[in-house]
């Protein structure tokens, strides 16, 4: 009873927020623009909680149980994924966006590499993977919704994949950034919370360890448990790589750079979400390994902090971890979902069988699609539930294999082009589904992401170097983008995204008027 | 020759001031205005009666020279005003063009925010075009090298042209 209460108490706080912020602006544009004034630990809090909801709750835990220490490996590149992401891409990739007045991680592909091809499939990959995540959340949903209504599996799916499709719908724009804030704090004090009393209980590290190395040695090496993965640093290198560079193949993730409102915010955000990232990354993993000594003999290892918030929490307390964890999961889900529908629409639909759809049509697609997703994924999850781990794992490798050559070779290699491009997003695809498929990367010892990687690269590589060289005006805008000129610091991270596409109109126009030789400027 | 423009909230001298206060290390050699051509088209938004505190007027920014299409913030205050004709950017897209695709921009933002079941009706209520006051900066650093700065003279927001 005290689930339903919390549940119902909840929801209403996070309405309650939505109506507050919708009676708070004027008109639509102030609505849309209120986003803009958003501070730096909003954003970086919203980032994260959306990015990271149903796998840090369920999937992270679950693989630490079952594989021990070696599954920090994930967890240190992915502590360290957000300052290597923008390290090497943030820059240059936000110059460049702006300068091709890209709104969208796919558009930017496709006017970075033109080409109906580089669209039709950089599309599709993102299509299909990023349901992978989107059934990744119904699951976890499922399972959240079994602890919290005590329900068999099939029904729990059935009702929360049925709740996030009908917020999709219903409640989506009441999902601000305000209720993920608020998500989000709740995630990372639940989990804190949690994770500080089986401290206690387990006797800190060292009691941890020491516990861990009685039952199995194995468990606190780095080889994982029964040294699985003994002298295959390929698979070391590929767990550590999919969250440390996998990040700059992300579609989602790389357009943070470039709806970021002005390089300075960029640059707070990344700092507090890398530290968000330190506090909250390890602990899940951490609380995996509790596991084991305190729930040794649990059924599914992917409740183990649901069934730890229930031993060590008060039921209040619980309850609201597990909805916690429910309404971020939704948050992520909304908004993967709404993503897949309006590329279906766009991408699919209007391009391949309706040229002459008009808006309205295409805005019925889109939704229908929704629906569609929402109701295969339920069939998929019912009929062969798939881990969450290695859902979001794999769906992370292909990702970061097909896109990330591509991503970083638009503003670092002059040469890449769309033949290149191409082949990488191809081959990167196709080497990471037939490795997962064939279970090679045990056989071999390389990690599908190593293989997916290295195989994307060289593909990238070649055929870059056998395609067409990108016009001159890519070439130039990348120019811009690498900023060779010493701009003042005050300058240089103050480019306004509002007015991208003016600063390529004018620049166009400058070049081809008198205006600048007969206004006594010098030439552009 | 006489244009409508979007009324600058920035002179000369605030935009000077603007962007000598963001660093000290450079100097400004020249600047002048340049006018950028839009259509501002209204549209209004109908839900129908059961969702009709969703109706709305919106307005939607064409940029008549590379096309292209944005939200305005509001409709602004306007001035007319005699120019020199080379600082008048061209106006390339056209008009009926403009007007026929404003709907799919509105069509995206609603379904960016709103994101109700019921599909609205948009039905056109007016255009016209106006410019917008654009500032041309050009820049030494303390190299000497030249550099240039778009600002815009209604929200102060600005970017580099060439670097």
């Amino acid at each position: 009873m005290t689930e339903y209460i919390v549940l119902g108490i909840y929801l209403v706080g996070m309405i309650g927020i939505g109506v507050y912020w919708s009676k708070h602006t004027k008109n639509s544009e102030e609505y849309l623009l209120g986003g803009r004034s958003i501070g730096s630990v909003l954003t970086a809090l919203t980032l994260q909680t959306t990015s990271m909801s149903g796998y840090m709750f369920m999937g992270g835990p679950a693989q630490a149980y079952k594989e021990g220490y070696f599954t920090l490996w994930y967890a240190v590149g992915d502590g360290g994924g957000a300052i290597f992401n923008v390290g090497i891409l943030g820059k240059r990739m936000r110059r460049l966006s702006y300068y091709l007045g890209c709104l969208s991680p796919i558009e930017y592909i496709e006017k970075r590499y033109p080409g109906s091809a580089t669209r039709v499939i950089a599309g599709a990959i993102a299509i299909v993977f990023v349901y992978g995540y989107v059934l990744a959340q119904f699951l976890s949903a499922g399972k959240t919704m079994q602890a919290l209504l005590h329900v068999p599996l099939a029904a729990a799916i059935i009702i929360g994949a049925g709740v996030i499709v009908f917020y999709t719908f219903a409640g989506g724009y009441l999902a601000v950034a305000w209720t993920d804030f608020v998500q989000g704090i709740i995630m990372v004090a639940s989990m804190v919370t949690i994770f500080v009393l089986a401290w206690g209980q387990v006797g800190g590290l060292t009691g941890l360890n020491l516990a861990l190395t009685e039952l199995d040695p194995t468990l606190t090496g780095m080889w994982g448990k029964g040294n699985m993965y003994q002298g295959q640093w390929g698979v070391v290198a590929g767990a550590v790589g999919v969250y440390l560079i996998g990040y700059m193949g992300l579609p989602h993730v790389v357009i943070r750079h470039m709806a970021m409102e002005s390089p300075k915010l960029a640059k707070q955000t990344v700092v507090i979400a890398t530290v968000w990232n330190q506090l909250f990354i390890f602990v899940p993993y951490i609380i995996g390994l509790m596991g084991i000594l305190m729930l040794p003999n649990i059924d599914d290892p992917e409740m183990v902090v649901l069934t730890m918030a229930y031993e060590l929490l008060p039921g209040v307390l619980a309850a609201i971890v597990l909805v916690a964890i429910m309404s971020a999961i939704m948050s992520t889900a909304d908004a993967q979902l709404m993503l897949m529908g309006t590329m279906l629409g766009r991408d699919i639909y209007q391009r391949y069988i309706n040229k002459e759809a008009d808006d309205k049509q295409l805005m019925k697609v889109s939704r229908f699609c929704i629906l569609a997703a929402g109701v295969i994924s339920v069939i998929i999850a019912l009929l062969r539930p798939p881990g969450v781990f290695s859902l979001v794992v794999f769906s992370f490798s292909t990702l970061g294999s097909s896109f990330l050559p591509s991503y970083v070779g638009a503003v670092w290699y002059k040469r890449g082009n769309t033949a290149g491009c191409v082949a990488s997003m191809i081959c990167g695809c196709i080497t990471s589904i037939v490795w997962e498929a064939a279970g090679l990367a045990s056989v071999t010892g390389l990690h599908t992401f190593f293989i997916g990687i290295m195989v994307s690269i060289a593909a990238y590589l070649l055929g870059s170097a056998i395609g067409k060289p990108p016009t001159k005006e890519i070439q130039d805008l990348m120019d811009r983008a690498a900023c060779k000129t010493k701009i003042p610091t005050g300058l240089a991270t103050a480019n306004y995204k509002d007015i991208a596409p003016e600063t390529n109109g004018v620049l166009t126009y400058l070049k081809e008027s008198s205006y600048m030789e007969k206004r006594g400027f010098a030439a552009v | 020759m006489e244009i409508k423009i979007l009324k600058n909230g920035y002179k000369m001298k605030d935009a000077y001031e603007r962007l000598v206060k963001r660093s000290k290390h450079f100097t400004i050699e020249n600047m002048d205005l340049l006018f950028y051509p839009y259509l501002l088209i209204e549209y209004d938004i109908d839900f129908g009666r059961r969702l009709e505190k969703l109706n709305e007027r919106v307005i939607v920014m064409a940029d008549m020279f590379r096309g292209g299409y944005s939200f305005a913030r509001s409709r602004g205050s306007f001035a007319r005003m005699e120019v020199e004709e080379e600082t008048v950017m061209p106006v390339k897209m056209d008009r009926r063009k403009a007007i026929k695709e404003g709907p799919r921009t509105v069509y995206g933002e609603i379904m960016r925010k709103k994101k109700v079941l019921r599909t609205p009706d948009i039905e056109y209520i007016d255009d016209e075009v106006v410019y917008k006051p654009f500032y041309i900066v050009e820049c030494t650093n303390e190299e000497g090298e030249t550099f240039h700065i778009l600002f815009d003279a209604v929200t102060g927001d600005f970017s580099l042209l060439n670097a």
